[in-house]
């Protein structure tokens, strides 16, 4: 048994071996914080999905919250240094009533009028949804529209695309489907779907759901396994671009893809966690020994992807 | 595991383990000190009942025994609960509290309150003299009626020839106490007593007394309580004692039926009142008098007698020797010392278990929660604390509070909860007699420790994650609650200090162990099983 167990990455390996190692202290808000990540994203040409802007007190609210309710567009509200989906609130649509006043319409709240709405995002500033739970800022950012083969299979949200990157290379790889259990969210611990992707080919093979492995999505019964990630290449070449922006050696970066923009790096993990090794049904410790012994340094994001490529099998 | 770790804890172990050895082998200091002493609470009170005896059958005063400060015994705090209505006698055979019968009977509780430390070994009885008017009091037979004493007379002829010496007369009494007397707690008579030689504790002393005199050696009768040493055990039977005193080669020598170590002083002995005259005879009475004594440290050594015979004899070790410290710090350190076993505790707990705890400290500070209240009552506080922390969590969720009004409200409740313990747990003492009642605290600060970190938990990740975080916290608090109150641990890491220089090497090797952790074999069943 103790064989098998070699290549498994251990919370303790993790912490001791990664974490400390490799990821700077000081470079963990870029990660932790998304308005910096975007700032610095921005500044490194990474792409990422549009923001619309930030509110960072409450006194800004209300001139920002006029801005808001001439949006044509939905939108996405999320607090900046929110986790595990916390607080994140999709407004499809505002429309405006006869004595001018506005209704926000989201899925998960149903209407809001600005009274409640305002109220809801004072909620994120006094930091209701944040890491330490002290005051946070708003983020507002255009909805990424799904594409349509992801759309197919899982309409109750966008999936997002994990990848592990260490000293900038990618070693794994998985894609996360939100489900109806899952209320929406793209956390395996809350029932989504993982499915480990084949780094060579970008096809799906193998899937999990609560640390059972299926085949087909369970919402929309759509066949996983086999499916090729749309813009596969475009995805890698982000990912390795993406661990760049911060000092974090052994990092997770979440991607997603949206119809007209393509691969748009979300957001960034500075610890990412060890399920992914369940979804691909691999460990990582092979990967991992892969790239510390052998990578060659100085080579550019393209190099290093195609390096990845051949030798992590 | 990676070189350096286990090099670095290595050559730790090897250098606790030197100077442990050292210590041992060529200071020959011991690896742990003998143990000599019995810390115990002593209690007497006046029984309630006793208020309702009609009047003339109290007697004119009252007598509450203070014990006295004796070769092995020793007075370390006294509390005497309405003392400004009585005086204390400060007789040579120890201290009385004295109350008047009106004083009695208007102000109804009076109780004594002490700490003794009682040694165990088996000290030599020391020469005293005795005086002249001594010697005639405690040769005194006026105590008895005519008809008693001449019933004594027959039965000492009958026992003692005049050529028998001191040690032979000694001798027969002793043996006439062993052999002859039986115990009949309900025969008080003193001429029935000596006819039939039955009778009750006090009255076999009587005629042990009675006999002596008679003899020409002066006695008495002292009263005491047995405890035996039930060594963690918080019930300790107590059994109440007239033992006798006699004075020969110079020394005064104690004699019961019960001790057989006939010529040394008792062992497990507590001596409340030397010298019992008629009118503490009613010490006797269980009806009248109530008295407890319980353990208060499980195990104590003479640390001082300790430190003087033992360590100050190498000059260089005892300057860094924690005996060196006041009692009362000394007693700290008995607990703070072992705060580097629970956190050694918790790193296995976390890197080989994987359990998570509320902060890395606040299930160490629970343990000393725990240990500075009774274990259940705080452990049930400490549940409810979480309970209602919950559905706390829940309404304060309703008004989108800023987070430190949120903590504060919570802590507000803890506190109101807390009080409500303190005056649930302490509802069978008398509430408006509780002038003794001392609060700490200690046990607030930890709780709201506690609190702030599981509310800020609850808030973060949720009821679950919280669930499985607080239980986690409850395992490593009481295991290390268990562990602290081993008492051979908290005397082995007092007596040797150098043995954290070893924790430290162990949390090295523990904190370079990169390996599973027990929930991670769960965690990835599947993958293994391929
Ligand atoms: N701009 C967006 N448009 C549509 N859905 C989004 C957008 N941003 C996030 N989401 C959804 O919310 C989930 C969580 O977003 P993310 O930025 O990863 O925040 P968190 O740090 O809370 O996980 C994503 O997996 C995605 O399903
Ligand atoms: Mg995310």
């Amino acid at each position: 048994m103790f064989k098998f167990n070699k290549d498994i990455l251990t919370n303790n390996f993790r912490i001791s071996q990664l974490i400390q190692k490799y990821n700077q202290r000081e470079d963990y808000p870029i990660v932790d914080n998304k308005i910096l990540t975007a700032k610095k994203a921005q500044t490194f040409n990474v792409p990422i999905p549009e923001n619309l802007l930030f509110i960072e007190t409450h006194g800004q609210l209300k001139p920002k919250l006029e801005i808001l309710s001439k949006l044509d567009d939905s939108f996405v509200v999320k607090p900046s240094e929110g986790t595990q989906g916390g607080g994140i609130l999709i407004v499809d649509k505002v429309s405006s009533t006869n004595d001018s006043d506005h209704i926000f319409h989201t899925t998960r709240l149903g209407s809001l009028n600005i009274y409640e709405f305002k109220h809801y995002l004072s909620g994120i500033l006094s930091g209701l949804y944040s890491l330490k739970g002290h005051k946070d800022f708003i983020l507002i950012q255009e909805k990424i529209s799904n594409i349509n083969v992801f759309h197919e299979i899982s309409p109750s949200g966008i999936p997002d695309i994990r990848i592990i990157v260490l000293l900038g290379f990618p070693i794994m790889a998985m894609i996360r489907f939100p489900t109806l259990l899952s209320g929406g969210r793209g956390n395996l611990h809350l029932g989504a779907v993982g499915s480990g992707i084949h780094l060579q080919s970008g096809k799906i093979f193998h899937s999990i759901q609560n640390n059972r492995s299926i085949d087909i999505h369970p919402d929309t019964g759509k066949q996983l396994l086999g499916l090729k990630i749309p813009l596969w290449e475009d995805v890698l070449e982000l990912a390795a671009r993406s661990s760049e922006i911060a000092r974090i050696g052994y990092l997770g970066v979440d991607i997603v893809v949206d119809k007209n923009k393509g691969a748009l790096l979300l957001e960034m993990n500075a610890r990412p966690g060890l399920s992914i090794q369940l979804a691909n049904q691999k460990g990582l410790r092979g990967a991992i020994n892969t790239v510390l012994k052998k990578a060659p340094p100085d080579l550019n994001y393209k190099d290093r992807v195609k390096w990845s490529l051949e030798n992590i099998k | 595991m990676n070189k350096k770790a286990i090099s670095a804890s290595f050559v730790l172990i090897l250098f606790s383990l030197g100077i442990l050895l050292y210590k041992i082998y060529v200071l020959k200091i011991p690896f742990l000190p003998y143990k000599s002493q019995n810390n115990w609470r002593y209690e007497i009170k006046i029984n309630k009942n006793t208020y309702s005896l009609i009047e003339n059958q109290l007697a004119e005063k009252i007598y509450l025994p203070i014990p006295p400060n004796l070769e092995n015994q020793q007075l370390t705090e006294l509390k005497i609960e309405n003392m400004k209505y009585g005086t204390i006698s400060d007789a040579p055979n120890g201290k009385l509290f004295v109350i008047d019968k009106e004083t009695l009977q208007k102000h109804k509780q009076f109780k004594i309150e002490a700490n003794i430390v009682i040694s165990n070994k088996r000290n030599p009885i020391k020469k005293t003299t005795l005086d002249e008017e001594s010697r005639i009091k405690y040769l005194s037979l006026s105590w008895l009626t005519e008809e008693e004493l001449n019933l004594v007379k027959a039965l000492n002829n009958s026992l003692i020839f005049k050529e028998d010496s001191p040690q032979s007369v000694l001798d027969k009494i002793t043996y006439l106490l062993l052999d002859e007397f039986v115990i009949k707690p309900e025969i008080t008579d003193f001429r029935e007593v000596i006819e039939m030689k039955n009778g009750d504790s006090l009255s076999q002393a009587k005629l042990f007394m009675a006999l002596c005199r008679l003899n020409n050696i002066p006695s008495r009768i002292s009263f005491g309580t047995s405890v035996i040493d039930a060594e963690n055990e918080k019930k300790v039977k107590h059994i109440r004692l007239f033992i006798n005193e006699y004075y020969v080669d110079n020394k005064w020598q104690f004699f019961h039926p019960d001790f057989p170590n006939i010529g040394t002083i008792p062992q497990n002995f507590l001596l409340i009142h030397r010298d019992i005259t008629p009118e503490l005879e009613l010490l006797n009475s269980r009806d009248f008098y109530s008295i407890q004594v319980k353990p208060v440290r499980k195990t104590f050594f003479d640390s001082k007698e300790y430190f003087e015979n033992t360590i100050i004899k190498h000059d260089n070790y005892a300057n860094f020797s924690l005996y060196r410290l006041p009692l009362g710090t000394q007693s700290i350190f008995y607990t703070l010392l072992l705060i580097p076993i629970g956190t050694l505790i918790l790193s296995i707990a976390r890197n080989f278990v994987g359990l998570y705890t509320f902060g890395v400290f606040t299930p160490i500070l629970l343990t000393l929660f725990f240990l500075e209240t009774n274990f259940l009552t705080s452990f049930l506080f400490l549940l409810s604390v979480f309970v209602v922390g919950i559905i706390m969590h829940y309404l304060l969720n309703k008004l989108y509070l800023l987070a430190v009004p949120r903590l504060s409200i919570m802590l507000t409740i803890t506190v109101i909860m807390y009080v409500g313990f303190a005056l649930l747990t302490s509802i069978d003492d008398n509430v408006n007699t509780s002038s003794t009642y001392t609060l700490n605290y200690f046990p607030i600060v930890i709780v709201s420790v506690f609190t702030e970190r599981f509310m800020i938990l609850l808030k973060e990740e949720g009821l679950r994650n919280t669930l499985t975080t607080f239980i986690g916290t409850l395992v490593i608090s009481t295991l290390c609650y268990f562990v602290f109150s081993i008492n051979i641990l908290n005397l082995v890491m007092f007596n040797n200090p150098e043995l954290l220089i070893i924790t430290i090497a162990l949390n090295i090797l523990i904190g370079s162990y990169t390996g599973f952790r027990l929930n991670e074999f769960f965690r990835f069943k599947e993958l293994l099983k391929k």
